[in-house]
């Protein structure tokens, strides 16, 4: 990414609810919920997210559980961990990746957002 | 220790706890728990309640802060609650309506 993200969950921090945003978000702590973005979400190599997530893009590296749907792309790095349900147009899943539940690819055009 | 940015397009609903340092710059609604400081930024918004050790508002605060080292209100920060906290510092140009409890160790 060339742009820097600036929404940041620290490590330490934990939230418990609904987080909506319209810019990147970073996640590095504890997120149980729902996140909704219109935008690029990164679950890093600390996070541990427990949520329903809709977001264009959606990049894990952490650990999450429960739902993803993306508007765009979701991609599950080396090391990431995702148990549940992703709705994506396009997934990439890395050697390494870690992945248990169901996928269901749809079309590129029109995406949840629009 | 690292710092939780809520940027300015941002939305919590709910709660947030933990160790780190919170800034906010967008909307949180619900409940802040954390050891350390919360710094409300010029833009932000908390409606709901702070329990932090330093609580700074020069955002907008509707709610009541329990700081137990100090609470500062800054130029342009708005204050619509109740503070708790050993040491309350207001600066010139902020509102406040609201009660205050100092909590000053010794006193009791």
């Amino acid at each position: 990414m060339e742009t820097e993200i600036r929404d940041i969950i620290a490590e330490g921090t934990r939230v418990k609810g609904t987080i909506e945003g319209r810019e990147p978000l970073l996640v590095l702590g504890q997120v149980e919920g729902k996140i909704v973005l219109q935008n690029l979400l990164v679950v890093g190599k600390t996070a541990r997210v427990e949520a329903e997530i809709f977001a264009q893009a959606v990049t894990v590296e952490g650990a999450v559980s429960g739902r993803i749907v993306a508007g765009d792309l979701v991609a599950i790095r080396a090391g990431g961990r995702v148990t549940g349900e992703l709705s994506t147009p396009r997934l990439i899943v890395e050697d390494q990746a870690v992945f248990d539940g169901t996928i269901h690819m749809e079309p590129a055009e029109g995406g949840p957002h629009e | 220790m690292s710092e939780t940015h809520i940027g300015p397009t941002l939305v919590v609903d709910g709660e947030i706890s933990g160790s780190d340092d919170l800034l906010v710059r967008g909307l949180v609604r619900g409940t802040v728990r954390v050891p350390a400081s919360v710094l409300l930024a010029e833009g932000g918004l908390v409606e709901g309640t702070i329990e932090a050790s330093v609580v700074d508002v020069s955002g907008i605060m509707k709610g009541d802060v329990t700081a137990r080292e100090r609470c500062r209100i800054q130029p342009g920060g708005k204050m619509l609650g109740d503070i708790r906290s050993q040491r309350i510092l207001i600066s010139d140009g902020a509102l406040f309506r609201g009660k205050v409890e100092m909590d000053v160790p010794g006193t009791d």
